[in-house]
């Protein structure tokens, strides 16, 4: 035996204690994933379940300007500890990186860079993994996929045409290769919603829809704000059917 | 007690090693050779305490493990240039050499080409560690 990667080995042990994983994607930039990930650890810690929080968007993290982290790090402890984030078990690059500085990978640096921080975080016992993905159908989500068979996908659209566009082909994808599928939010609605033709084409679940909130640019980064806004009450609403 | 990161690099090797055994029906790990890439900075002296403490109770138990290490070597994308790294500390800070100890890769964060200075290159060895091989007993 030759030149043997010792780090999925330690992923998989320390997601074992994890119940359910979520992968929050979209082909398309700019639908609101990060804001649905924060949210959606946010609105399952308040329903009393332990959660933890990933924000595996190397080149734009931004779940720590959503719920209010500053100045946060880790503590070692037989690997890295998540950080304590009102109540939620949180992971950044921003910390190991630091706030202001930014890095640029290609997609061999960018694979091996999130197994190294996976590999090293000990989750402890969660009922719910989520983690940010960043948009399209890149190194992050094909390496996240492959290394945690178990990840179910939340897929985000807005009712434009180029979102659904876009949208259609990472479903396309995701079903083509048998990935597993938790189902769609229809996100930013401002009059109806629109994508429940789209779900029905891919024979997924459509989850629900979230409102288009103009509350939220206020409330990013103050938690008590974030709970009075339309989007999370909306959110908090859909995890209780759906979850 | 061992509270560093080495420690997750330790269990990952064992944890890997028994699982590569069992796939090849061995009942004894007689040796287990690491390369232990230098950009990441490891403590060597927590990192073997630690392979110690995992590999008790395990079919690793008596195995001997060893070291080879490996210096830092970089391509850059741009101009070609390649280049090797003896020690981090002469050019970086404390924090820099913290973040890439925990991520190798954000050394494209700190570190340009000597040659054309772009922030694009390819680490080509010594990013961290692997297991080079393993010996088994199979009965």
């Amino acid at each position: 035996m030759n030149g043997i990667d010792p780090r999925i080995a330690r992923i998989k042990k320390s997601l074992s204690s994890v119940q359910r994983i979520y992968s929050i994607v979209s082909g398309k930039g700019g639908v609101g994933k990060t804001t649905i990930a924060s949210l959606m650890a946010l609105a399952l810690n308040d329903l009393d379940k332990k959660v933890g929080l990933i924000d595996l968007d190397f080149f734009g993290p931004n779940c720590h300007v959503v719920l209010g982290v500053k100045n946060f790090g880790y503590k070692e402890e037989k690997g890295i500890e998540p950080f304590d984030a009102h109540g939620l078990k949180f992971v950044s690059i921003v910390p190991f990186i630091g706030d202001e500085k930014y890095v640029a990978m290609r997609g061999h640096s960018l694979s091996n860079a999130i197994i190294e921080l996976l590999s090293i975080i000990n989750w402890g016992k969660l009922d719910y993994l989520i983690i940010d993905m960043p948009p399209g159908m890149g190194d992050t989500l094909i390496e996240i996929l492959r290394i945690i068979p178990t990840v179910e996908n939340i897929v985000v659209s807005t009712s434009s045409r180029l979102s659904i566009e876009t949208v259609s082909k990472l479903l396309e994808f995701l079903k083509a290769n048998k990935y597993r599928m938790f189902g769609l939010i229809e996100n930013m609605v401002v009059n109806a919603p629109k994508l429940s033709k789209l779900t029905d084409k891919f024979k997924i679940r459509y989850l629900g829809w979230l409102p288009y909130d103009n509350s939220l640019e206020n409330a990013l980064g103050n938690i008590e704000k974030l709970r009075q806004t339309n989007l999370y009450r909306s959110l908090k609403q859909l995890l209780n059917t759906h979850l | 007690m061992v509270s560093l990161h080495e420690w997750a690099l330790a269990e990952s090797i064992i944890l890997t090693a028994v699982e590569e055994a069992k796939k090849a029906m061995a009942s004894k790990i007689k040796r287990i050779i690491i390369v232990v890439g230098e950009l990441q900075t490891i403590d060597i002296d927590v990192l073997k305490f630690a392979l110690e403490e995992i590999k008790k109770g395990t079919i690793a138990e008596n195995a001997i493990i060893e070291y080879v290490y490996e210096k830092p070597k970089f391509r850059c994308n741009v101009c070609g240039y390649e280049w090797e790294i003896n020690s981090l500390s002469e050019i970086l800070d404390e924090d820099a050499i913290e973040s890439i100890h925990f991520i190798p890769e954000l050394s494209l964060a700190f570190l340009r080409c000597p040659k054309c200075g772009k922030q694009d290159f390819s680490i080509l060895k010594g990013r961290g560690i692997y297991i080079k091989e393993i010996e088994v007993v199979t009965q």
